[in-house]
């Protein structure tokens, strides 16, 4: 009992990241149409800036606020510079796009900040949370990350349900031409759809480097987990992603803790094809109806 | 008010529009007329922007129209209401309504969001659901209303009939005429029923393979026996 209870506190703090990097790749998609390869390797980039920014003597929370502020930029930039010139191409051509960035920031990243394994500082205590005299297998930092992850997702609720804004990227998306018909600047809504999912991106990879140390590829496993949540969800769907990543993560802790960690990712395989096959649209589909 | 100079659109090798012009007044309605094919569409479309005309210009009042962006144009005041509806589908009612009125103040909005239902009940009804939730006819009623309720200068029509029950056309009809009387409302009027489209509008010009073969006051293009039966078809 004690272990279920570790494994699913667990599951729950790596299944907070998994869904930030699905509801990342949602947002882009469903602004763009294009499945972002390189999400992971951005954030990667961005918590090395992070990371110089602490060894150059930056405060921690300032070095936080660098890393979201340089995902913002990245994210912002490759939509502007590298996607937009291939937009109304064939589809594969951005595929291959942002495998290309992945590969070169993968490629830029021990050029610059050197290539040995290096730790990441947590913004709070990793050791388990005291409740009287009981310790619980929930440290301060799981909570930070948990409450952080729930505190975008809530913002970008209100921004996409709530605000203008929100209301001509979602329109933006949708369908350019009619939106352009409206008055919205279609273009620059786009930019800022992958800017703000390039946020999200950079918070999941600042939150789950304490935890998994930081070198140019340790974002490939996370994005492999994000995306198997987003498409759990159905890809299409933001409330899909999130539950599609805590989903991953549940099942992840579970497969690792009870059958050993090797399983782990072919343990993630087999629930993406187990749960395609009988939900083939994602476990929201009833909810992502897309009629066109 | 709309002036189109010698426009000539061309998609590749096909040429949609060849040297068309015409001027439409500030506060009428001018009928645009022709066969399947004849450029109603494209020429609607270039004035939004939305195509790039090879040559020629177009002109709102007095300023030059025809390289600028579609969302710019829009901002100026010209609404379209396309071809096919153009609703979003995967948004509700209210939200394809309330992207109608983005740039103006927020009384204003709630003011012709009002307006919006209480013209057109069955939006009403369904204003938390989603748009593809709606019937055909339904849809187009969202899709003219949103437009409406950017308060448009000059509101391209391009076919609203489609679909639409003839009572709900004749009262958005009795209500874009009372635009055009009280605040001046420029309405360019794309129809299949020439005889329908003539009886509301001011003027009327008729569209063969891309050129214009007749520009006219409706009433006396309506009289004029031979080209009813060469373009119109009644
Ligand atoms: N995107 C396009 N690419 C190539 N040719 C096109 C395109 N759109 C229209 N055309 C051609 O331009 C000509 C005019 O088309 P348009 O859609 O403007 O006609 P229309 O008068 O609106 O017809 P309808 O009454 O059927 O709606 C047609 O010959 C059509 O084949
Ligand atoms: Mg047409």
């Amino acid at each position: 009992m004690q272990r279920f209870v570790v494994l699913t506190l667990n599951g729950l703090t790596e299944g907070s990241i998994y869904a930030a990097m699905a509801l990342a790749l949602v947002m882009i998609w469903r602004a763009t149409q294009v499945v972002n390869f390189a999400q992971g390797a951005m954030a990667m980039f961005t918590t090395y800036l992070a990371l110089f920014s602490l060894e150059n003597g930056a405060p921690y929370w300032l070095a936080f606020v660098i890393a979201l502020g340089c995902g913002f930029a990245l994210g912002a930039v490759v939509e502007r510079v590298l996607v937009r010139p291939v937009e109304n191409k064939p589809p594969l051509n951005v595929v291959i796009l942002t495998l290309g960035v992945l590969l070169v920031l993968e490629a830029l990243a021990p050029m610059l900040f050197g290539g040995q394994i290096r730790s990441f500082p947590a913004a709070f205590s990793i050791v388990g949370l005291r409740l009287g005299s009981l310790q619980v297998p929930f440290s301060g930092f799981d909570l930070f990350t948990l409450v952080s992850v729930l505190v975008v997702m809530g913002l970008l609720l209100l921004l996409f349900q709530r605000t203008d804004l929100g209301l001509r990227m979602r329109a933006a998306a949708f369908n350019p031409e009619v939106s352009r018909l409206l008055g919205i600047r279609v273009g620059r809504m786009l930019t800022l759809g992958w800017a703000l999912a390039s946020v999200v991106g950079a918070l999941a990879g600042l939150l789950i480097a304490p935890s998994l140390l930081l070198y140019p590829t340790y974002m490939d496993q996370v994005l492999v987990f994000g995306f198997t949540g987003a498409i759990l969800g159905g890809l299409d769907s933001p409330p899909g992603a999130v539950v599609g990543g805590l989903v991953m993560g549940f099942a992840l802790s579970y497969v690792g803790g009870y059958l050993g960690s090797d399983l782990e990712t072919v343990g993630a395989l087999v629930i993406l094809i187990a749960v395609l096959m009988v939900r083939p649209r994602g476990l929201l589909a009833w909810r992502a109806q897309r009629v066109v | 008010m709309l002036e189109i100079v010698d426009l000539t659109v061309a998609y590749g090798p096909v040429v949609a529009l060849e040297r068309v012009s015409f001027t439409v007044a500030e506060g009428s309605i001018t009928s645009v007329l022709g066969a399947n094919g004849a450029g109603k569409t494209t020429l609607v479309r270039t004035i939004s922007g939305l195509v790039r005309p090879r040559s020629g210009s177009i002109r709102f009042n007095q300023k030059e129209i025809s390289r600028l962006a579609p969302e710019v144009i829009a901002r100026l005041g010209i609404g379209h209401v396309p071809e096919g509806r153009g609703v979003l589908a995967e948004m509700t009612v209210e939200e394809n309504l309330r992207l109608g009125g983005l740039w103006r103040d927020q009384n204003d909005r709630r003011a012709s969001l009002a307006e919006a239902y209480e013209l057109f009940r069955p939006l009403a009804e369904r204003r938390h659901l989603p748009a593809f939730t709606l019937s055909g006819g339904e849809r187009q009623m969202l899709s003219i209303a949103r437009a409406l309720s950017a308060r448009p200068r000059v509101l391209l029509l391009d076919e609203p009939s489609l679909g639409l029950a003839s009572l709900v056309l004749t009262r958005i009809m009795a209500r874009i005429k009372e635009l055009v009387r009280e605040r001046k409302l420029t309405v360019v009027l794309i129809e299949q029923n020439a005889r329908s489209a003539l009886s509301v509008a001011d003027d009327a010009v008729v569209l063969s393979l891309g050129r214009v073969v007749a520009h006219d006051q409706a009433r006396r293009l309506a009289s004029e026996e031979g080209l009813r039966h060469a373009y119109l078809g009644f």
